[in-house]
């Protein structure tokens, strides 16, 4: 009981705030940057104006050969997916 | 002879998650060869107004060409997948008419120069459904149409469509390290702390929140959410907590950083891995400089094809644990695990694997890119009725008890604190210098 009013009153003090910060930020266009037509609305990848020139710009070419990217990628899912079934059995 | 005819007619149904599929697939279809014909077929968005640029600016005849193309492909789309639910098709069409009027103004707002930089449509749609529910409430004929999980399930299988595996070799080892390693790590660390510290009951919200926080945002939510079969309100919640942050780390991260004299390359990555929407990760990015703008939506877009990994994940994990109340010592076999299993979650994963493996490689990145810019404003507009129809089928005395005393918010900021910790821990390891070469990244 005692820990459930010291949540409720944590989360007041982090949500009042946290709005009015957001508020402030919105109304006087913090963060912004002139030359992007978008910003945290544009909430998936392909929302994004011309998506494909952030996306697609081939800026790093691995030396790593991908079927060894993807059985690692495989590897640590398969993994972790074993390691949250026991974590939440215990 | 008239039960006979009932089992005809029963016979002839079609579940939501197939409708969904055959919806999605059918319309990533179209747009693939219109593309490839040369055929316009995108649905309407919204340029940007206000701030000295005039709405009236982009109203012509293309903006009402799309209009009515957008509603008539989903009237169409979405009104025959009601028939084959078994639901009456005109009772269907006059809600949905109205639905559409409603998801029309939410773009329009949701495109306006400062709620276009800082919010997300889904914003607007939960704010206006909530209005219209609370107030003048919802009449019985728009009721057939407020369907929320008919809505979101087939916007993600044509979200599926830009799901692009092929992504994970974007920053070869250094990505998978900061955003694969990272990811489950987390949503492992929400989930305990929120089923076993917080002891929140509602596990579907948990895990929703978990890949709201770690994964990207609107996007994982939406998925994870269907995924795990959470309640609408619990979308809704997670969704606007993670709007309202994401909003503080796309402006203070970045000068945090500076602050602190990360480097661009470093910093880049951890608010790539980070930040929750791509939008703000590729402007928080640009804020720092070139090099860090590229490092961050290198990392985002690894974590952008997480979402159907991790949906997968969620709804194997609901469907063999959580819905069995986990402590049953049956094993669970494969075919319970295919009848509990949501079907479209197959359609998004499969969306994803072909456009990946067989149209990217045989039609080339710029042609996906293409259908994607095609496909996405049909998601949207999915994801807009879906969200409207959260809000019209919800009063607020329902977001009160949701709020929980406050325990989901204390669960997000927890888990994105970790979150922020974790990734800079292994964006130091990886991207230091001190022990391991630094990637060369061509700007």
């Amino acid at each position: 009981m005692k820990q459930n009013k010291l949540i409720k009153i944590i989360s007041i003090i982090i949500i009042i705030p946290t709005l009015a910060v957001a508020g402030f930020i919105m109304y006087n266009h913090l963060g912004l940057v002139d030359s992007l037509d978008f910003g945290a609305g544009a909430y998936y990848y392909a929302d994004i104006p011309n998506f494909e020139k952030f996306v697609n710009s081939g800026a790093y070419t691995s030396p790593v050969p991908m079927w060894i990217i993807i059985a690692l990628f495989l590897l640590w899912g398969f993994i972790i997916y074993k390691f949250w079934v026991w974590a939440d059995r215990k | 002879m008239s039960e006979k005819n009932e089992n005809t007619s029963k016979a002839l149904l079609i579940s939501e998650d197939a409708l969904a599929n055959i919806i999605g697939f059918v319309l990533i279809v179209i747009a693939l060869i219109t593309v490839l014909l040369g055929v316009k077929f995108g649905a309407l968005s919204f340029s940007t107004w206000g701030n000295g640029t005039s709405l009236s600016e982009q109203v012509n005849g293309e903006f009402f060409a799309k209009l009515i193309r957008t509603y008539l492909v989903l009237a169409v789309f979405f009104t025959v997948g009601a028939k084959f639910k078994g639901e009456n098709p005109v009772k269907f069409l006059g809600g949905f008419s109205v639905i559409f009027v409603l998801g029309f103004v939410v773009r329009l707002i949701s495109a306006e120069y400062t709620f276009n930089r800082y919010l997300e449509w889904a914003f607007f749609a939960l704010i206006i459904g909530l209005l219209v529910a609370n107030t003048v409430g919802v009449p019985e004929w728009l009721k057939p149409a407020v369907q929320t999980e008919y809505y979101i399930k087939t916007g993600l299988v044509i979200m599926g469509f830009s799901v692009l595996f092929s992504n994970i070799v974007n920053f070869g080892l250094y990505g998978l390290a900061i955003a694969w390693f990272v990811t489950p790590v987390v949503i492992i660390f929400m989930w305990l702390f929120g089923t076993k510290v917080l002891k929140l009951d509602n596990k579907p919200l948990v895990i929703t929140l978990a890949s709201a926080t770690s994964v990207c945002g609107t996007s994982a939510a939406i998925a994870t959410a269907a995924a795990s079969k959470a309640k609408k309100n619990d979308l809704s919640l997670a969704v606007s907590i993670s709007i309202i942050f994401t909003i503080l780390m796309m402006v203070f991260e970045p000068i945090i950083i500076k602050a602190v004299g990360l480097g661009e390359l470093m910093g880049g990555a951890l608010i790539g891995g980070t930040v929750d929407s791509t939008g703000a990760v590729t402007v928080a990015g640009t804020a720092l400089g070139e090099l860090a703008q590229t490092t961050a939506v290198l990392v985002k877009s690894i974590q952008n094809i997480l979402i159907g990994f991790i949906a997968f994940a969620v709804a194997v994990f609901f469907t063999t644990r959580v819905e069995r109340d986990g402590n049953s010592e049956n094993k669970v076999t494969a075919s319970e695990i295919w009848t509990r299993l949501p079907k479209f979650i197959l359609g998004f994963f499969a969306a994803s694997l072909i456009a990946s493996f067989i149209i990217q490689p045989a039609l080339g990145k710029d042609t996906v890119s293409a259908v994607n810019k095609v496909l996405d404003q049909y998601k949207n507009w999915a994801f807009v009725l879906a969200f409207i129809s959260i809000g019209l089928s919800t009063n607020f005395k329902e977001i009160k008890e949701q709020v929980s005393g406050g325990k989901p918010l204390i669960l997000y900021v927890a888990g994105q604190l970790f979150n922020i910790v974790l990734t800079f821990v292994v964006v130091y390891l990886v991207l230091s210098g001190r022990f391991f070469p630094l990637p060369n990244i061509a700007l």
